[in-house]
C-alpha cells in the first residue's frame, strides 16, 4: 500500500491538453477559478491590502523619515523637523513651539 | 500632576532672600520625538561646537547646546570627543 502510495506520488501528471498545464498546476489565478471559487476572493482582498499597508509604510519611511537622506545635498534631514511632526501619533506633545535650539548661522 | 504649582519656586525663596531656582531639563526638540535622544546629545555637541567656531565664545545662545548636551551625552563621551577634537581626529563635522 506504501509502495504504491510512493510509486503513485512520483509518477507523472495524467495527460492532459498542453495548453492546460499550467492551470493543472496553479489553480485560482484566473477569473474563472475565482468565480467558482468565491472564498479565494477575501483573501486575494485582504493580501494586497496588507500589502499595500506594509509597502506604503515602508515608502513613508523611506520619503519623510527624519533621518533618511537621498542626496547629498541633505546632510541632516532632522532640521526639516524643526517646527513638524512626522509620528501618527505623538501622546500629547506640543509641537507648536517648535525646536528651542536657536538657529545660529 | 502631584505638583500643581507649575514649578514655581519663587515664592519659598522669596522669603528666605535666596535668587530663584529654577529646575529644568532638556526642552522638547521636535526633530528627535522618539525616546532614544542620542541623536539629539551628538547633534547638540556637534550644534555648540559649530556656534563657538561660527560666531565665538562668548555668543551666548550657543550655551543652550552646551545645556543640551552636558544634561543628554554620558560624561564619557563628552570627554572622549573632546579629546579627540583636541587630538584632531574627531569624526563629526565642526
Amino acid at each position: 500500500m506504501r509502495l504504491t502510495r510512493l510509486l503513485r506520488f512520483s509518477a507523472k501528471p495524467p495527460k492532459q491538453d498542453p495548453a492546460q498545464d499550467w492551470r493543472w498546476k496553479f489553480s485560482g489565478l484566473t477569473w474563472k477559478d475565482m468565480k467558482k471559487h468565491y472564498a479565494i476572493i477575501p483573501i486575494y482582498v485582504m493580501t494586497i491590502i496588507a500589502g499595500g499597508m506594509a509597502g506604503g509604510y515602508v515608502y513613508r519611511l523611506a520619503s519623510k523619515h527624519p533621518e533618511v537622506s537621498w542626496t547629498k545635498a541633505n546632510p541632516e534631514p532632522w532640521n526639516d523637523y524643526r517646527a513638524r511632526q512626522y509620528k501618527f501619533v505623538s501622546s500629547g506633545r506640543d509641537y507648536s513651539k517648535g525646536s528651542s535650539a536657536p538657529p545660529y548661522k | 500632576m502631584a505638583d500643581a504649582d507649575n514649578g514655581d519656586n519663587s515664592a519659598a525663596c522669596v522669603e528666605s532672600g535666596e535668587e530663584e531656582y529654577r529646575m529644568e531639563t532638556v526642552p522638547f526638540d521636535p526633530r528627535f520625538p522618539n525616546m532614544n535622544q542620542t541623536k539629539h546629545c551628538y547633534v547638540s555637541f556637534l550644534d555648540y561646537h559649530r556656534c563657538i567656531k561660527a560666531r565665538g565664545e562668548d555668543y551666548a545662545p550657543c550655551q543652550y547646546f552646551q545645556r543640551v548636551f552636558r544634561s543628554l551625552c554620558p560624561n564619557a563621551w563628552v570627554a572622549k570627543w573632546e579629546e579627540q577634537i583636541e587630538a584632531g581626529t574627531f569624526a563629526g563635522k565642526i
